[in-house]
């Protein structure tokens, strides 16, 4: 009983000091919308350039070429084999026929009868940044003539990755420290507009936590209503990195909707919010504290 | 009125035993001090300001912390107290401030009420406890009113009713005059001689020569951080 009295009061004196706050809030509020916006929307965009180069990354498929005189026997069996390879994920056959048609589907003025392409295979590597490794070992088999070497370009497109990940990375760290810094400095500002109230609940006998915590809540509501506004901006936003990554990855082996990315990265934001509140707030009030 | 004798058979409210306060770098503001007050007295601590009264109050509430010395309230020892327990020493004392120190949002009824809402008191007892303690003081009239709607007298008065709420063993006033005219000052003076009366101690400190000559009661004399004087009358 006495939590919930305690709690009632809590709350009352948070809402009060929110309202007597009223320009300080709104501008806590607007720095905690920016900053959590700010947030956010570099993880929306973090989150969907992975999965882009993912899908992309998939894409990279290794051709194989057999020598013209090879029997389909000797073709099975380097199906096989090819198969069992453990970075292998899918191996597909292409007879000469097969890719002579394709051929006439790209170029549809070739008016060409008997086939010049080998047989060949289409290989899927489980991992695509282990093309390099699969293309070194298909160029060492017997009956094979040639393999479009993509290694290069896989090793680019992987380094990019990797320093767009580290990037990434470091561009989100930066921004939770700034969004930290932002907000524990703007409660602060609140904070300070209240030390006279706080040295007197201290005058008159208050515990420590009855002067902390209507702040803790004070700071949470800034961080939740920052948190919401951010969640706000970020819906149109979602929208349009979603058309832009649906109109340049055509083809989404992974579908990105499963996820629900815009819900959880909007729980997060939440939670950030919430917590960076309270936590900014208890450290700011605490200087006040005797 | 208690206040004209020195009764070292009576029981000591308040034991003040070489307190020592310095402040960095080398500024000496409590020199080994030590003074002893009885229960149900009146006394005066004065001195020119930097004297340290207001440092000897701040430790003596438990606001600072002695470096040297003991503090007996009440036969407890609240030196040996941590700081972050002070505020339940504070619980035990009334302080009046110069500056009346009042939460101006609140109104008078909240200011004296939220004493006791610290300490979790129930609302049924606040509302009698707080209803008494503004009879005393007579503010009953002005329980809804708003600090900054009052004269100086009557916020004094509406932190009078505040410190004494809970029913302190001790009262520290620290220049609870000092920003009120004479007349004003003599009004607050006779409530604190009642409240006295009906039996609470009381330690203030001010530099007001005329009440202290009308008062004439025993007075502690503090000068560059000394004990330099103590005139019973």
């Amino acid at each position: 009983m006495r939590f919930f009295i305690d709690l009632r009061r809590e709350l009352k004196e948070a809402l009060t000091a929110f309202k007597r706050n009223g320009l300080i809030s709104l501008g806590c509020i607007v720095i905690s919308t920016v900053a959590l916006f700010s947030f956010s929307l570099i993880l929306l965009i973090a989150i969907y350039v992975r999965f882009g180069t993912v899908s992309i990354g998939d894409r990279l498929n290794v051709t194989a070429f057999f020598e013209v005189t090879q029997s389909q026997e000797d073709i099975n069996t380097r199906i096989l084999e090819i198969k069992n390879l453990p970075y292998v994920k899918q191996v597909s056959y292409v007879s000469p026929q097969e890719a002579l048609d394709e051929l006439k589907k790209k170029f549809s003025g070739l008016d060409i009868d008997e086939s010049p392409i080998p047989p060949s295979l289409r290989i899927i590597p489980s991992d695509s940044s282990l093309v390099p490794v699969l293309v070194s070992e298909l160029k060492e088999m017997e009956g094979i003539s040639s393999v479009t070497d993509i290694s290069e370009a896989a090793n680019n497109f992987f380094g990019i990755i990797q320093i767009g990940s580290v990037l990434g990375i470091a561009l989100l760290l930066i921004f939770f420290a700034g969004f930290l810094f932002i907000v524990t400095a703007s409660t602060s500002i609140s904070i300070f507009s209240f030390r006279k109230e706080i040295e007197i609940m201290q005058l008159v006998g208050a515990s420590r936590a009855f002067v902390r915590n209507p702040f803790i809540f004070l700071g949470s509501l800034y961080g939740f209503l920052g948190a919401l506004l951010a969640s706000l901006l970020l819906l149109p936003s979602h929208q349009r990195i979603d058309n832009f990554y649906h109109a340049f990855v055509a083809f989404d082996p992974i579908p990105l909707d499963q996820f629900n990315i815009l819900g959880q990265i909007i729980a997060l934001t939440l939670v950030v919010g919430v917590l960076t509140g309270m936590i900014s707030a208890a450290q700011s009030v605490r200087r006040y504290l005797k | 009125m208690k206040s004209d004798f020195n009764c070292d058979d009576t029981k000591k409210v308040l034991v003040a035993s070489d307190l020592v306060k310095k402040y960095p770098p080398k500024h000496l503001a409590l020199d080994h001090v030590s003074f002893s007050v009885s229960q149900g007295e009146f006394i005066f601590v004065v001195g020119r300001s930097g004297a340290g009264k207001t440092t000897l109050f701040r430790l003596l509430s438990k606001q600072e912390e002695a470096d040297e010395g003991q503090i007996l309230l009440d036969g407890k020892d609240i030196t040996k107290i941590p700081p972050s327990k002070g505020f339940l020493v504070r619980r035990n004392l009334g302080v009046v401030y110069q500056d009346f120190k009042l939460i101006n949002y609140k109104t008078v009824y909240e200011n004296v009420s939220f004493a006791l809402e610290v300490q979790g008191v129930p609302d049924r007892k606040i509302r009698k406890k707080v209803d008494e303690v503004l009879q005393i003081v007579d503010l009953s009239h002005r329980k809804k009113s708003l600090p900054l709607t009052l004269s100086g007298g009557e916020q004094q008065r509406v932190a009078i009713a505040r410190a004494l709420v809970n029913r302190p063993v001790l009262l520290f006033a620290d220049e609870p005059t000092g920003n009120l005219d004479w007349e004003t000052s003599w009004e607050i003076l006779k409530l604190f001689m009642a409240i006295n009366h009906l039996g609470t101690t009381i330690v203030m400190a001010t530099h007001n020569e005329k009440l202290l000559q009308t008062m004439r009661l025993r007075t502690i004399v503090l000068d560059q951080g000394k004990k330099s004087d103590e005139i019973f009358y």
